[in-house]
């Protein structure tokens, strides 16, 4: 008896994990779904032919998209493991993470807001360079706090090690640093992958709709009531992550918002 | 730990920054140019190979459509201009055209914006448009600029400073089958919504707007009343009256009256679903093209409220700093031909009513917009024609929507 | 390869893109709502904030949002320190551990767009009730979506940070030994009552605090979820300064700068909180 409600609640806990992804893929292949219907009236590929053709505005966005974030992940992660370094072993180590956990915490929708101006001066608004900038004002301090906790004792005694025995930096760079970081390194950089590939509020704002990533599709598509887009360009935007996860579950931890 | 030294420090750094800024002033430096002695074929040749930036409301589908698919190509093919189309409505352009001016910006975002109402009244408050230049386009001598609904946009003189590109003429929605008879006046709308409660809303967006407009023409007893330039002394007689209804009857809406949707775009999902008895629009070709979309019932028919169907013209504009102004001129001048404006008339691509004068059109025009397809459901344009009547000042429209928010919605 | 840079230039491009940002927003925020920039503004003024203050429209909006977030939060911890405390090893390996990533990959739009799909009057729940015969028309359907008691957005939100719950707590049981306490606990006679709401909740909830009050501020900012789901008033703080700098009015766009400018003093207080509770500096 006890055991039954354990599972119903199991059950339960796995329908709320997986039935969202599976009626999300079951509208992106609707065409016809009106009110007391429980299943759409044609299931048909039609809509992923269309929207996944060639020189389709979608395909384009998903490549930009894409773009957009392997780049702002692999600057946010180089950087962020360099300055997390110096923060790390700084004299006022506290007051530094506290100053980079600001922007980090910071709804990026106000941000964009409170920014925007500096933006437009610099002649950043609406194109990459701008949107690459402002994500990684985002993305780079979510990386230096992530690397925070790498740079323990541990690690630096290791260093350490190395010099006593004659070694140079970059050896011990290469031999100890390195491979210690390794798996943090690529978890960072999916991390802030996943910040850059989700992003909205900041990137409508500081894009200014010029460069159109898949997110702003999705909330362009809401807007004109084409549930059936939205739900493809939801998929879109879902599919990489739940990929990274089929690769590595502890690619993907945090998420914000 | 953060000592609580570093933390005043920090504080007195934000006030620094502020003040910086307060010095940094700017103010937005008018145009003189050399633009429009130049002839049509040198802007033209000019504007061949670069891109011009649109800024739309991007709410119809099919009108999207019919600009990805017919306006971007033959733009590209006919003048090799890239034609890119970037969202933003109202208060959005306004915004982005007042923020560029701000940071001194010469050369803006944006080429040409689509506009009308109180979004042209504050562009021009804050001297963000280029202009005259209706003059320069060839295509304007198909369009009668003395005709008052294009004359005037909210009772504010174009002067040149905007191209005509819809008209559009506001009506109700419903549906025969389940409406019996259909409500007109205010009165008949208590009654309605009492009787039926929870299928009638107003949407947050000028759709919405527009109607509680039509109502306040219909409590000042007509649009004479309201005529001319904004008069607070009328809007404090007549607002409250207005306010005092719809809080009287809001319980009666959908979700008894304690939400509103953000869009006329989910008011017509609603419609479509059932869900609502009522939606709106600005195109007489609306409900035609709701049947064949498959969103509305068949049994879809317009309707004129009481005070008259509330008549505009949407416009075209160059933002001040618009990069590319000879670019936008072509476009914009393409976009008034016969051509487009029939093409954009077809109740397949955006529908509404054109801008041209029939009588000024060459016969193998006027033969074209003959054979469009007619319109089977709605109201004809000649029927609509008869109870319009025109908007009222920019103003009026800006109040509304403010007092809306603080009279109705934020009232419990 | 690797040489750590110099200071200096380390130091640059932290405030680069910390400070900098930072006090280059705020100040231009703080500045405009004071009046002094802006192209409608003429100077010196203290009348934006005194319009704002003189309607309760920004305390509601203060309260309502971090209301939202504390009852998105409270379901969310007390489903997963249950789920936790119920099944200690399920989510460290097998399908279950794959599942609860789920979540994870959706953005806040899309998990706001698939929830309005589902529990909107005319949404997936409502068909469903409608073909076990539960209603007749849509208007039998309860709002649970732009509704009264924000069960949309509380479920949206809810069902964003589930996993990072159950994994935070999932892992924390591991570490901080619960299991070996509870032996402990069973051993001196305590029942298993006493040792769930005396020990394990107890050690989980204080060592995840500053977590909780980090997710707090997350939630305090959250756009995209309200802007679907909630209702046309109150509004969230982010959506409340977005409308006022960008919708009718232009002269409301000053008071939406002065938002901005009470939101970010509402985080920096909450971090400085946050920080005050974290021991551990690196966990934060």
């Amino acid at each position: 008896m006890k055991y039954s409600i354990k599972y119903f609640i199991l059950l339960m806990l796995a329908l709320v994990f997986t039935l969202p992804i599976a009626i999300l893929f079951l509208l992106s292949f609707s065409q016809k779904w009106v009110f007391p219907k429980l299943l759409p009236e044609k299931l048909t590929l039609e809509n992923w032919t269309v929207i996944l053709g060639d020189g389709h505005v979608i395909s384009n966005s998903f490549v930009i998209s894409l773009s957009i974030a392997l780049f702002v992940a692999g600057s946010a992660t180089i950087l962020g493991f360099v300055l997390s370094r110096y923060i790390a072993y700084h004299p006022k180590r506290r007051l530094l993470t506290f100053l980079t956990y600001f922007p980090f915490a910071l709804s990026p929708v106000i941000f964009a807001i409170c920014l925007k101006y500096y933006f437009i001066k610099l002649g950043l608004i609406g194109n990459l360079y701008g949107i690459v900038l402002a994500q990684l004002i985002i993305a780079l301090p979510y990386s230096i706090i992530f690397f925070l906790s790498f740079w323990n004792q541990k690690v630096l005694d290791y260093q350490n090690l190395v010099y006593t025995l004659g070694g140079k930096q970059k050896q011990a760079f290469l031999y100890i640093t390195l491979p210690l970081a390794k798996s943090f390194l690529v978890i960072c950089f999916f991390q802030c992958f996943l910040i850059s590939w989700f992003e909205y509020g900041l990137t409508s704002i500081i894009g200014y709709g010029k460069i159109s990533t898949l997110t702003i599709h999705v909330f362009q598509f809401i807007n004109e009531a084409n549930i059936f887009y939205a739900a493809l360009s939801c998929c879109l935007l879902i599919l990489p992550p739940v990929i990274l996860l089929w690769f590595n579950k502890r690619f993907i931890i945090q998420q914000k918002g | 730990m953060i000592n609580r030294k570093k933390n005043i420090i920090l504080l007195t750094f934000l006030f620094i920054g502020s003040i910086i800024n307060a010095c940094k002033q700017n103010q937005s430096n008018t145009q003189q140019d050399s633009l429009m002695t130049q002839s049509w074929e040198e802007i033209e040749q000019k504007a061949k190979g670069t891109t011009v930036v649109f800024m739309k409301y991007l709410g119809d589908k099919k009108a999207n459509k019919h600009i990805d698919e017919y306006v971007v190509p033959t733009v590209l093919k006919r003048y090799g201009i890239t034609l890119k189309i970037i969202p933003g409505q109202g208060n959005e352009i306004v915004n982005s055209i007042m923020t560029e001016q701000e940071a001194g910006l010469a050369e803006g975002q944006t080429d040409m914006v689509w506009i009308n109402g109180e979004t042209f009244y504050q562009l021009q408050q804050i001297k963000g448009l280029y202009g005259p230049f209706t003059d320069k386009l060839p295509n304007s001598k198909y369009i009668n600029y003395e005709d008052p609904i294009i004359k005037y946009d909210f009772q504010q003189a174009i002067n040149g400073y905007e191209a005509p590109w819809g008209k559009a003429s506001f009506i109700g929605i419903t549906d025969a089958a389940r409406v019996k008879n259909i409500p007109q006046s205010m009165q008949d709308f208590e009654a309605y919504w009492k009787a039926h409660p929870g299928k009638f809303t107003i949407p947050l967006d000028f759709s919405g707007y527009t109607l509680l407009k039509s109502w306040l023409v219909e409590i000042a007893g007509g649009i004479k009343e309201l005529d001319g330039d904004f008069s607070q002394e009328k809007y404090d007689k007549y607002a409250p009256q207005l306010w005092d209804f719809i809080n009287k009857n809001k319980k009666y809406f959908w979700k008894n009256g304690t939400t509103f949707p953000a869009s006329n775009v989910t008011v017509s999902q609603m419609f479509g679903s059932g869900e609502l008895n009522f939606a709106f629009s600005f195109g007489i070709t609306a409900i035609d093209k709701g049947i064949k979309e498959g969103l509305f019932p068949a049994t879809s028919k317009a309707f004129v409220f009481k005070a008259g169907s509330i008549h505009n013209t949407s416009y075209l504009g160059i933002p001040y700093n618009a990069p590319n102004k000879e670019g936008a001129l072509v476009v914009i001048n393409f976009l008034l031909s016969p051509e487009a404006q029939i093409k954009k008339s077809d109740i397949n691509n955006s529908g509404g009513m054109p801008v041209f004068d029939y009588q000024k059109l060459e016969k193998q025009w006027q033969d074209q917009y003959q054979a469009l397809p007619k319109i089977k459901y709605g109201m004809s344009e000649e029927a609509i024609q008869e109870k319009a009547i025109k908007e009222t000042h920019s103003q009026y429209m800006i109040n509304v929507a403010a007092d809306f928010r603080t009279q109705v919605i934020e009232k419990p | 390869m690797f040489k750590p840079l110099n200071k200096t230039l380390n130091f640059s491009i932290l405030m680069l893109f910390t400070l900098l940002p930072l006090l280059a927003g705020l100040g231009y925020a703080i500045a405009y709502s004071f009046g002094l920039v802006g192209v409608l503004n003429k100077g010196f003024t203290l009348e934006n904030w005194k319009i704002l203050f003189s309607t309760s429209e920004v305390y509601i909006s203060v309260l309502y949002t971090s209301w939202l977030a504390f009852a998105s939060l409270s379901i969310c911890i007390f489903i997963s320190l249950a789920v936790v405390l119920a099944f200690p090893k399920k989510f460290k390996s097998g399908i279950f551990s794959y599942l609860v990533y789920m979540p994870l990959a959706f953005p806040s739009i899309v998990a706001a767009f698939f929830f309005f799909q589902f529990l909107s009057n005319a949404g997936i729940l409502a068909r469903l009730c409608h073909q076990l015969g539960i209603i007749n028309q849509i208007s039998d359907f309860p709002n649970l979506v732009n509704d009264s008691y924000h069960i949309g957005i509380i479920s949206t939100q809810t069902f964003l940070s589930l996993p990072f719950f159950i994994l935070l707590y999932a892992s924390l049981y591991q570490a901080e030994k619960l299991e070996d306490y509870q032996k402990l606990a069973y051993a001196l006679g305590a029942s298993k009552k006493q040792t769930i709401f005396k020990i394990s909740i107890p050690i989980l909830l204080k060592r995840s605090l500053p977590s909780i009050i980090i997710y707090f501020i997350f939630k305090l900012g959250s756009y995209e979820v309200p802007l679907l789901l909630g209702k046309s008033s109150p509004e969230t703080i982010s959506v409340l300064a977005v409308r006022k700098l960008q919708k009718f009015n232009l002269l409301d766009i000053p008071q939406g700068y002065a938002i901005a400018v009470i939101y970010a003093f509402l985080v920096l207080l909450l971090l400085f909180i946050a920080f005050k509770k974290s021991k551990h500096q690196y966990e934060v």
